[in-house]
């Protein structure tokens, strides 16, 4: 009795699935994929190039800065002048503040600072 | 898709099976048997979604055809209309049963194997769903000549 019922079912098979999703699965292409994947390094690589290329430069830049301002400041002979004094004795007559009025208010012509406050400072 | 007697419930079991295959991530590898694990995963996931009244409400509504005839060219329209229907109206364990059994070849102690259940029980599932499905047809061809 079944035999009738399974010859009758055997006329036909599951449905597979359609053909767009078969074309979608198997026609994936994957080396395509990778290709797009290399070409997200190099851009990644390209705009990391030129920020060390800029760093570099901003840390060459700065560091010539520094060593100007250090020629600038000096330890040579430092000329103490009316006003410079003025001025220290306003911030205070500490170590620092006689720095900050040579870089602020001396040209370099003007460096020589008072032999009294040097001896202070040495002592 | 015969289980679930549905092609877009069948997708969804497919999509939620590799989904959690992927959310395995490296322990895929350390299946035993990858197919075997695919086939009762996506089975238990068949049986998930039948169970759910939202889904089988959207099953009912599926017009895609679950089955193709197997000589190209036959005008079978209305006999693998007639013979889907009767599929649907199966429930769920007969039907993978004829699926396993008609489709797939398989042997009874094969199918009792992968369900875990008496060789016995396997063979008069078969042939309960074999009665019914010959009854929905023959009800089916009478409700046609009717009309």
């Amino acid at each position: 009795m079944t035999d009738d019922m399974e010859e009758l079912l055997q006329r036909f098979r599951p449905a597979g699935p359609p053909a767009v999703l078969r074309v979608r699965v198997l026609g994936c292409d994957i080396p395509e994929f990778s290709f797009r994947r290399r070409w997200a390094v190099w851009i990644f690589r390209g705009a990391l190039t030129p920020l060390l290329l800029i760093s570099f430069v901003l840390f060459h830049t700065t560091d010539r800065l520094n060593q100007d301002t250090a020629s600038r400041i000096g330890s040579g002979p430092m000329r103490w002048t009316a006003e410079a004094q003025q001025a220290a004795d306003l911030i205070g007559s500490d170590p620092a503040g006689h720095q900050y009025i040579v870089l602020n208010f001396l040209d370099g012509s003007d460096r020589v600072a008072p032999k009294s406050r040097r001896q202070g400072e040495n002592q | 898709m015969v289980l679930c007697a549905s092609h877009s419930l069948a997708e969804d079991a497919v999509q939620q099976t590799f989904a959690k295959l992927a959310a395995l991530g490296p322990r895929v590898a350390e299946l035993q048997s990858p197919a075997d694990y695919l086939r009762v995963a996506v089975r238990n996931e068949c049986y998930r979604l039948l169970q759910s009244p939202r889904l089988a409400t959207v099953d009912g509504q599926n017009a895609a055809a679950l089955l193709e005839p197997v000589e190209a060219g036959l005008e079978l329209d209305d006999q693998r209309r007639a013979i889907e229907s009767a599929l649907a109206a199966l429930p769920p364990e007969q039907r993978e049963i004829v699926q396993l059994k008609v489709y797939e070849d398989w042997t009874f102690q094969e199918i009792a194997d992968l369900l875990a259940i008496p060789l016995n029980t396997a063979a008069s599932r078969y042939r309960y769903a074999m009665d019914k499905l010959r009854d929905r047809l023959a009800a089916l061809e009478k409700d046609e000549s009717r009309t």
